[in-house]
């Protein structure tokens, strides 16, 4: 289990902004926590499961994509909030986040 | 340092701006739209990206994208930009093989016509279609077929984690919903009602063989074209015409291919056609090139 501080939560952010400004050709300054993925930055489910290639690499962790997958489910991703709030769990708690209810 | 030339299927998702970007390149594409009129029959001249007619009909979204590839590849080419390769994702074969001057234009909209028309007669009275499911591998997807007994096929690997699949209805959707409960990360039901790239068109091969070699002349490729199906490169009439054939009940790896062109040096790849879907995949493919779908190409004609 990782701790995720500040720094985390920051670069977690940065990159995901980043990423969703670059692909989606959007400002950076106009993505905001209520930005819906599909509907307000024209994404797409394979944006995501790049983002969380990127994650993984970056945070060195071995994840089975089927806990993130079965983890969706109860807890869909629209917004960049939301994605980011779930990154943040991945990182913290890897494979068992299947476990996490809250 | 290399560059291919890569056709997309037909487009599902258009950027909005395309018609305005190839007026930019090039002022020729209401010829082309005149010339898919001619050709089928049917009004194409009106097109618009917002027009449902045209990008929400099987058949008539695939002219369209055809006749966008085809107009892209030709204002490529006229200003001095050549491919090394060639390749087609699934229906862009055809444009692929218009661009290496194997088909004229005419043939290439009759061949996809007659593709369409005889898959339609052989899976008539058959509820098909295709779907698309991230997050598992083929290994993970064909247990799932295996074990629900599916007269489903995967239909083309996008990568590793990105799969298309094709079959009945009844079992498509069935495997998209078991698909999401073992823990895809997103499953969606394609608007596509021909089980393209499945055994439910092996039969077609005769057919679509035969029309070939009555009604089409092919020459040799001017380039190169790589396989979607098995990777092999080829140039010969005969084996185009067996591409042809093959291509519409085959399943496809659109990853390896691309895997292919890159041990081939090639660094550059051109999306020729509207949006943007084979740059998308090709973010999961590891390695130093560059992907310029048709609103990025502009910076490659300057």
């Amino acid at each position: 289990m990782t701790v995720v501080n500040d720094k985390i939560k920051e670069e977690v952010r940065e990159i995901v902004c980043d990423f969703f400004a670059e692909e989606c050709e959007v400002d950076v300054e106009e993505i905001t926590d209520n930005s819906n993925i599909i509907t307000d930055l024209g994404g797409d489910s394979l944006m995501f499961l790049a983002l969380i290639e990127i994650f993984t690499k970056k945070y060195d962790q071995e994840i089975d994509l089927k806990t993130i997958g079965k983890y969706s489910i109860k807890h869909p991703v629209e917004t960049i909030g939301e994605l980011i709030d779930m990154q943040l769990k991945i990182i913290e708690y890897g494979n068992d986040i299947i476990n996490f209810d809250a | 340092m290399k560059t291919a030339f890569i056709f997309p299927a037909f487009i599902t998702e258009y950027l909005g701006n395309e018609l305005a970007i190839l007026e930019k390149l090039s002022a020729v594409f209401p010829e082309y739209l005149l010339r898919s009129s001619k050709a089928t029959g049917e009004n194409y001249i009106n097109f618009s990206v917002n027009d449902p007619s045209f990008t929400e009909d099987e058949l008539r979204s695939q002219i369209i994208s055809y006749t966008f590839s085809c107009c892209l590849a030709d204002t490529l080419i006229s200003k001095g930009l050549k491919p090394d390769f060639l390749a087609g994702y699934s229906m862009g074969l055809y444009a692929a093989l218009y661009a290496g001057k194997a088909i004229g234009f005419n043939e290439g909209v009759r061949l996809i016509e007659q593709a369409f028309l005889i898959s339609k007669q052989k899976i008539s009275g058959t509820d098909a279609g295709m779907g698309s499911v991230i997050g598992l591998t083929t290994g993970e997807i064909d247990e799932i077929i295996g074990k629900e007994v599916l007269e489903v096929d995967i239909a083309n690997t996008n990568s590793k984690y990105a799969h298309l699949v094709t079959g009945r209805m009844e079992d498509v959707n069935r495997l998209l919903e078991t698909a999401r409960e073992t823990g895809a990360l997103h499953v969606s039901l394609l608007p596509v009602k021909t089980p393209y790239h499945s055994r439910l068109l092996a039969e077609t091969q005769h057919e679509f063989r035969q029309f070939i070699n009555d009604k089409v002349t092919i020459r040799e490729s001017g380039y190169p074209v790589i396989s979607s199906r098995d990777q092999r490169q080829f140039t010969s009439p005969e084996e185009i015409s067996r591409e042809f054939t093959h291509n519409l009940f085959q399943k496809l790896d659109w990853h390896t291919t691309f895997k292919t062109m890159l041990l081939q040096d090639v660094q550059h790849f051109v999306e020729c056609g509207a949006g943007k879907s084979l740059y998308n995949i090709s973010r999961f493919v590891p390695g130093d090139f560059k992907v310029y779908p048709m609103h990025k190409i502009q910076t490659l004609i300057t």
